[in-house]
């Protein structure tokens, strides 16, 4: 394995509320490489997306607090000492996000080809005509057809799956090293989300970038995804290849994710699902974090479990049957 | 619309020729006023010009917002009505010198001029010192619109601002800013001019600083309930995300967004101030005597109000018209650029 191109380690995000200290990440740690798709897994309210704005410093501190011992190292920058200034000529230069909402991520009130040129011309100093004519060829890059055109048009005017291609033309203006993607495709349509995660695909191979994916869908990891991070209550409780995680899961949690998949091998089938929702994050339950809706759980499970590696380096699992 | 302003102002050129080569040497308004003829008949030629170009290409792309707005905005037949007026009443105001067929302040003979009715010299009468209260009416005009456009303008400005810097940053800015506004808001706004004008000279100046910076809270508190709902919006978020600056995403990708509730309430403010404007100089505080504005005019004119009627109801009409012409273009506003009730 080549030298990761962000590394982060044992990182806490918790947030000072009210109702106490909400661990919303607590402890995650993971690497990506650089060109690899590393998915992030998880229900709503693992803690998917504040690791991802957490990376980027859009979390509003308060109520929200990096901890102490936390450390987010992108190339050879630690990222969480890093002063705003700095941090900013990062964003969207060397790191770039897309978001899941298509529909309000664009602003309304200026053409989309004037909101692509104003990143060419800020990041990227390039002047009016310059970046018109990048922004143009940025478009026809994601796939938009007539871009000399729809270059002139306004969000409202493209559909979901358009305004999430000038999204990514966006994210890619600057050729980021790393795009995080949280969720890029839930609001779309399933006919739309293939062709998203195809030009995903294809741009990751073509500028060799990093591309970390949040989703809660585990149709759209085996699409896609070369490793993954499977997250629950704010814990990485397993990683390890696609292939293995599909093949081999070993957490009772990806086996609950994995059976809660529609099959084609036993069609009229009901869903099966996990029962219970995710712990309030002010209160995880001491010991295995799972163990409430686990169906294998046992008195073993009341003591805290650690993320333990089985067989190889990345392949790893948060439960003690594992172990045994 | 274009031919029609072309017209008017073609009409002053040739009618008032002789004014315009005098003006052009004149006192500043006056030049003013010519360079506004000069201006006015270009533009509305380019105006037609490009009407022309347009509609010679169909336009389907790129159809901003505004666009949208304009369209639902023309359908509004009061509201379309409302802005006419208002753009005649601006373009009178700025030509006064020109098309006023008395100066203001000049005194005819007190003993068979005063106080005379409807006539073809004094198209509305003169006053009770033998002035042509057309020709004031027109002046009175000019103040009035001024000091309607220059205080809403000063207090948009700040109101925008101060909510959106208020409601993006949130926190300990937040509080101060909006603790502020109470501040400005619970403050009686009539016993502060009074007060003001009683310590400064009253001047328009110190009317447009005093209504401009009293205004601004209502502004300041509408744009930042819009800004409190648009930061969670994920363009903002996608903003933030590109690296772009707390500045840049404020005056750029707030701000614009905000500006629709914005100037309807700016449109409402005008109207609003012109009446303000008028009560105070009723009560005296307002634009000194002998310079003519329509709060001054109607007050001159209640001594004489049973044997003069005209004194004061036409600068009354005057200020009931304009106002009401700038809330129906400020309702119409508000429901052209609310794209909840576009249809």
């Amino acid at each position: 394995m080549s030298e990761p191109l962000l590394k982060v380690r044992d990182l806490r995000t918790w947030f000072y509320t009210d109702q106490g200290i909400a661990k919303a990440v607590d402890g995650v740690s993971f690497d990506i490489v650089p060109g690899e798709t590393l998915g992030i897994v998880g229900e709503s309210g693992c803690g998917k997306t504040v690791t991802s704005l957490s990376i980027l410093g859009l979390l509003p501190q308060p109520p929200a607090k990096i901890e102490e011992g936390s450390s987010i190292r992108f190339a050879d920058e630690e990222l969480i000492e890093l002063s705003e200034r700095r941090m900013r000529a990062l964003r969207g230069n060397e790191i770039s996000m897309i978001f899941q909402e298509p529909m309000s991520s664009l602003n309304p009130v200026y053409s989309v080809g004037n909101q692509i040129s104003e990143a060419l011309r800020l990041h990227r100093g390039m002047n009016r005509k310059e970046a018109r004519a990048e922004t143009v060829r940025l478009l026809y890059e994601v796939g938009i057809p007539e871009p000399d055109r729809r270059v002139d048009e306004y969000p409202h005017q493209l559909s979901g799956g358009m305004r999430q291609r000038v999204m990514i033309a966006m994210a890619l203006s600057c050729e980021p090293k790393l795009l995080i993607a949280d969720e890029p495709t839930t609001a779309l349509d399933v006919t739309i989300q293939a062709q998203i995660l195809e030009l995903l695909a294809d741009l990751r191979a073509r500028h060799g970038m990093a591309v970390l994916l949040i989703t809660h869908d585990l149709g759209v990891v085996a699409e896609v995804c070369d490793r993954v991070v499977v997250m629950y209550a704010g814990q990485v409780v397993e990683t390890g290849e696609v292939h293995e995680i599909f093949a081999e899961p070993k957490h009772p949690y990806t086996k609950g994710l994995l059976a809660s998949l529609p099959s084609v091998d036993n069609p009229g089938q009901r869903l099966t699902s996990i029962p219970g929702t995710v712990p309030n994050p002010t209160m995880w339950p001491a010991g295995c974090r799972f163990q409430d809706r686990c169906a294998e759980s046992a008195p073993e499970c009341g003591t805290p479990q650690a993320l333990v590696e089985i067989g190889h380096v990345g392949r790893s699992a948060r439960c003690w049957r594992t172990q045994a | 619309m274009a031919m029609l302003a072309w017209l008017g102002l073609l009409w002053i050129v040739v009618t008032r020729f002789s004014d315009l080569l005098e003006a052009v040497g004149g006192r500043w308004d006056e030049q003013l006023a010519v360079v506004m003829v000069a201006a006015g008949l270009i533009m509305s030629w380019v105006w037609a010009w490009r009407d022309l170009e347009r509609s010679r290409e169909i336009k389907v792309l790129g159809v901003s917002q505004w666009d949208l707005a304009v369209r639902a905005f023309s359908k509004n037949r009061t509201a379309v009505a409302g802005l006419i007026v208002i753009v005649a009443l601006y373009v009178v105001a700025l030509v006064t010198p020109l098309i006023a067929p008395h100066e203001p302040s000049v005194q005819y003979d007190l003993v068979s001029q005063r106080l005379v009715g409807m006539s073809a010299t004094h198209p509305l009468g003169t006053d009770q010192f033998a002035r042509d209260v057309f020709s004031r009416l027109l002046y009175g005009a000019r103040i009035s619109l001024t000091i309607g456009f220059l205080a809403v303008a000063i207090s948009v400005t700040i109101g925008t601002l101060l909510g959106a810097i208020a409601g993006f940053m949130g926190g300990y800015v937040d509080s101060a800013i909006m603790r502020f506004v109470d501040m400005v808001i619970a403050f009686p706004r009539l016993v502060l001019l009074i007060t003001i004008v009683a310590i400064f000279e009253p001047s328009i100046f110190l009317i447009v600083a005093v209504l401009g910076l009293t205004l601004w809270p209502s502004t300041a508190r509408i744009v930042r309930g819009e800004v409190l709902s648009l930061r969670e919006r994920e363009f903002i978020q996608a903003a933030e995300a590109l690296g772009y600056s707390k500045r840049r995403i404020i005056l750029r990708h707030l701000i614009p967004n905000v500006l629709a509730p914005v100037i309807v309430a700016a449109t409402l403010g005008i109207g609003n101030t012109i009446v303000l404007e008028a009560g105070l100089s009723f009560l005296g505080l307002g634009v000194q005597p002998p310079t003519p504005s329509w709060g001054t005019m109607v007050a001159d004119g209640r001594t004489h109000l049973l044997d003069a009627w005209w004194l004061s109801t036409f600068p009354g009409l005057a200020i009931v018209f304009t106002v009401l012409s700038f809330n129906l273009v400020g309702d119409g506003l508000r429901d052209a650029l609310d794209p909840r009730l576009r249809t």
